[in-house]
């Protein structure tokens, strides 16, 4: 019997799944039991019928996620292993998979491998006092859950560089203003804020919202006449059901 | 010699342009001295950033990229900058306008002064793009703006330019100054890493998500049997400040 502590919770509030890390006395550091339950609690969202809306969030008064747990790096045998386990349970691309959106709630520190998380949920709010920063060149790393493929995605190129080749900390003012997150609320309102756009989601029938996720999502991945006949394919299949 | 060339502080090259009364400015010779530099410091290990400056008002001569428009679609210095491995720094003193403006948009940070302003204006004298402003504008401030400012050339601020991203730093002072600061930041964080992730951001770009999240693992992988990793991570629990050897 595995009497380990969860590190990530699920649980439903009507038609909204909360999934939560919780480590919070290591301001939720990515670990290994980490990914591996925060794949296990998406796998269950993704197959639970009655969840429309997804929220990511971190448990603790300090923070989202403070970047990976350091203390695991360098524990895989080899780069061979690291890279097989990696694609075993690719939980990045689990979440790109995913058709139902996942709001980031975040909070308090939220470093490294905390804003790649976020980064790959569907819209973004944080809190009035949030801290951004991406600290891996400073440690000998790359950023290695999609930092340096989201980024540039979301808040441009030269941005990206400074954020990832600066290690400089950003706070929640500028992180909006750079398309880092897209929504900004005082401390004290952020579950109920986070909630509303939930909620407020969920109004919308669920295989449209799967389509538009999807669309959005690769939109940037090809040719615009490429996107727009995609666009036009299935919103004619959705029209006809 | 055009092209000045020193070493800040052993890891940093600063690269300007130089307004000489006398000497024979041409784009050729520009060009051929700017590839000789690059091709000498581009593998230097020692080399972690790159600034580029220029003494002239516009950053870059408009009048010589006019006399020889052939030649300079063919020997491209903004392709010869954006190639660099090494983060590239653009530091504009004064303005950057057309061919300026394009080489300080080929570079990956751009710090200007409360003087500057960015303008390009190369059409209303009949000559066409040369060097990459229809594709690298567009990815830096977005396709409504692109064409607003190419179409109209309009004059840029440094306080708009700022806000619409075109640079990222504004120096109240000289903003060589500026430059050198984050050039110094930039040579605190481990080399490889540094290599790794200019490439994996800008690779990345050219590809799918998919494709661009595997780059990035693959080259996180490589770096795993890097010292400099272990001495980052070393360092961390360590509580000191790291001694990166780009091995």
């Amino acid at each position: 019997m595995n009497l380990k502590e969860p590190v990530v919770n699920y649980y439903r509030k009507d038609d909204i799944a909360i999934i939560s890390l919780n480590r919070p006395a290591q301001i939720n550091a990515f670990n290994v039991q980490m990914r591996d339950e925060l794949y296990e609690m998406l796998l269950l969202f993704q197959n639970d019928n009655s969840a429309k809306v997804g929220i990511l969030k971190g448990n603790g008064p300090k923070g989202f996620c403070a970047g990976a747990d350091l203390s695991e790096f360098g524990s895989t045998p080899s780069q061979v292993i690291a890279r097989e386990v990696r694609w075993q349970r690719d939980l990045w691309g689990l979440f790109l998979k995913i058709q139902k959106p996942i709001i980031a709630q975040l909070h308090g520190f939220v470093i490294g491998s905390g804003i790649e998380i976020a980064s790959f949920c569907d819209v973004r709010v944080a809190s009035k006092t949030s801290k951004f920063r991406m600290p891996e060149s400073s440690l000998g790393l790359i950023p290695a859950a999609g930092g340096t493929q989201t980024l540039p995605r979301s808040i441009g190129l030269s941005n990206s560089f400074k954020m990832l080749l600066t290690n400089s900390q950003i706070d929640s003012e500028t992180a909006i203003t750079i398309g880092l997150i897209d929504r900004i609320c005082e401390d004290q309102q952020l579950d109920n804020e986070v909630f509303m756009i939930a909620k407020q989601i969920t109004n919308v029938e669920s295989h449209l919202i799967g389509s538009v996720k999807k669309l959005i999502r690769n939109s940037l991945d090809h040719e615009l006449s490429i996107g727009i006949n995609e666009e036009k394919s299935r919103s004619k299949t959705a029209l006809r059901r | 010699m055009i092209v000045n060339f020193v070493l800040e502080k052993s890891s940093t090259a600063v690269i300007t342009l130089l307004d000489q009364v006398n000497s024979k400015n041409t784009y050729e010779a520009f060009y051929w001295e700017l590839e000789d530099l690059v091709e000498k410091i581009e593998f230097d290990k020692t080399i972690k950033s790159i600034i580029i400056t220029s003494e002239f008002s516009e950053f870059f001569p408009s009048n010589l990229v006019h006399e020889n428009p052939e030649f300079v679609l063919e020997h491209s210095i903004t392709q010869l900058i954006s190639k660099i491995r090494q983060p590239v720094i653009m530091s504009v003193e004064k303005n950057a306008k057309d061919y300026g403006f394009e080489m300080v948009i080929a570079g990956d940070l751009v710090v200007c002064s409360k003087d500057s302003k960015f303008s390009y204006g190369q059409l209303y004298d009949g000559i066409p793009p040369l060097g990459g402003i229809t594709q690298r504008l567009p990815r830096l401030v977005g396709v409504g703006r692109s064409l607003d400012i190419i179409l109209t050339a309009k004059d840029i601020s440094w306080n708009e330019a700022l806000e619409i991203n075109l640079v990222q730093y504004v120096s109240q002072t000289k903003s060589l100054d500026k430059s050198k600061k984050i050039a110094e930041l930039i040579s605190q964080m481990a080399p490889i890493a540094v290599f790794y992730i200019k490439e994996a951001v800008k690779m990345g770009m050219e590809m799918t998500l998919n494709q661009g999240i595997s780059l990035e693992a693959d080259l996180s992988f490589i770096l795993q049997s890097t010292d400099d990793r272990k001495e980052g991570l070393d360092s961390f629990f360590k509580r000191r400040l790291p001694s990166f050897k780009g091995e």
